[in-house]
């Protein structure tokens, strides 16, 4: 090997381009060639356990992250690289932090993408836990489209959709805020439905619903849970049920953001309303 | 990233999500590479390299609706955004710690050694990554370029404004440094 210090005649040239293409390939060098084993060994252990995306962005380090900028969860592990190791790590952690800060603008532009936009399958890639909860959200605005629009049968579909995605979020403060936000739908649906004079098939009337009665939409001056004054809306065929006890606002409209209700979280897996 | 399909890469500089995600995935395993060949390891683990790679992925999708105009070859457009991202997290290292990287870089601690095959590639590929220390920067950047992310020599040449056959000179006086240094310094590295 020391014969070829030089390497400069055309011969060599050619020869150690083959080589560092088959190692830049990942490819073992020839045997005899110590430099070439290095190499490929240095190679490999550079592809050695690459991070997976998801893997990058576990929730807590997100959320940990999510203060520094403008609220984004940020899928670098800086409190993870933190917690782990010592002092060399700080050397990881000042790093990390000073591009976080230099690239604000970049990740609240690449993370903040909504589905639909052109970002979004990209933030699905670098931000999966908040990528599921604004699926959920998305598909939960639909289902309250839906029933807004007394579309049922889209509703109920959607909300079979909905559901599915709801479970799919990770945290579990996001899934119950979500489930919530659903099951509100749900009991609306299931007070319209019967409201409108469609009756529900009989499996549906006996459904499990537990807390059908309470109509989000009562009209101004309701007094509050169903069988109220609200004539387009009364859920007569629900209004045995319901909280009676809760002390829900008049709302006029669904769409406008509605305040956490104390309702538990129910277990709604289908929905249980069947529309002929 | 050798030769991503150009059609790829048209559909994602227009905008197309899909595209954009696939040619994210697509890249990123020679950009992680690329970071970790530059950062080395920091107390035995890949992560603040790992964590600036994701920086150059963001940087790259940042920057993707302008590559048309800059008229630039893809790999030279990455990893001159790479090149950059890695000088950037290389001061902020000897800014904020007042160490120089090539001190943190020498330094490794394997709590966790594998198999004895394992341990002894992990050495080979340490001491190789200790030699090209002792390059000149823009040979070690053509070995990195040319072995570590895989480019070949005509991508290597338009990301470094070099003709193909400037750079597979410089590759070879790389290669023939580091069959010296690998003769010479043996002693003065700690193995």
């Amino acid at each position: 090997m020391t014969e070829r210090t030089e390497g400069h005649d055309l011969e060599w040239i050619r020869a150690d381009d083959l080589l560092l293409d088959a190692l830049g390939r990942g490819e073992p060098g020839p045997d005899d060639d110590e430099v070439a084993a290095m190499l490929a060994a240095w190679r490999a252990d550079l592809a050695d356990e690459l991070p997976s995306v998801r893997a990058a962005a576990p929730a807590a380090a997100a959320s940990a992250t999510a203060v520094a900028i403008d609220g984004q969860t940020v899928p670098i592990s800086v409190v993870r690289a933190r917690r782990r190791l010592g002092r060399p790590r700080a050397l990881a952690v000042a790093a990390s932090l000073t591009l976080i800060a230099a690239l604000g603008g970049v990740f609240v532009a690449a993370l903040d993408a909504t589905p639909g936009s052109p970002l979004w399958p990209i933030s699905q890639i670098l931000n999966p836990d908040r990528a599921d909860v604004l699926a959920a959200r998305e598909a939960i605005g639909k289902v309250r489209v839906a029933v807004a629009q007394h579309r049922y049968g889209d509703a109920t579909r959607l909300i079979t959709q909905a559901q599915a995605l709801v479970d799919k979020v990770h945290a579990a403060t996001d899934r119950q805020r979500l489930q919530a936000d659903l099951d509100v739908l749900v009991r609306e649906l299931a007070a319209k439905v019967s409201g409108s004079g469609i009756t529900p098939s009989g499996p549906a009337s006996a459904t499990p619903t537990p807390t059908p009665a309470p109509t989000q939409a009562p009209a101004p001056g309701a007094t509050g849970n169903g069988g109220g004054g609200a004539p387009a809306h009364s859920p007569t065929a629900n209004g045995g049920g319901g909280l009676p006890g809760l002390p829900l606002p008049s709302l006029p409209l669904p769409s406008l953001p509605l305040p956490k209700l104390p309702l538990p979280s129910l277990p709604l897996p289908s929905l249980p309303i069947h529309i002929p | 990233m050798t030769a991503p399909e150009v059609d790829l890469v048209q559909r994602a500089v227009r905008g197309d999500p899909e595209a954009t995600a696939a040619l994210l995935e697509l890249l990123r395993p020679g950009i992680v590479r690329y970071c970790r060949a530059h950062l080395g390891r920091v107390g035995g683990r890949y992560t603040t390299a790992d964590d600036v790679a994701q920086e150059v992925c963001l940087a790259v999708l940042n920057a993707l609706p302008r590559f048309r105009e800059q008229g630039r070859p893809f790999a030279a457009f990455i990893y001159g955004i790479a090149a950059h991202k890695i000088t950037d997290a290389q001061r902020a290292a000897v800014r904020h710690l007042n160490v120089s990287p090539d001190d943190t870089l020498a330094e490794h601690q394997d709590s966790a050694p594998g198999p004895e095959q394992q341990a002894i590639a992990r050495d080979l590929g340490r001491r190789l990554s200790r030699l090209l220390r002792h390059l000149p920067d823009l040979h070690r950047e053509i070995v990195v370029l040319r072995v570590a992310v895989g480019l070949s020599a005509e991508e290597v040449g338009r990301t470094l404004d070099m003709s193909p056959g400037a750079v597979r000179v410089a590759q070879s006086r790389a290669l023939a440094r580091l069959r010296t240094l690998a003769n010479t310094t043996f002693d003065e590295v700690p193995a």
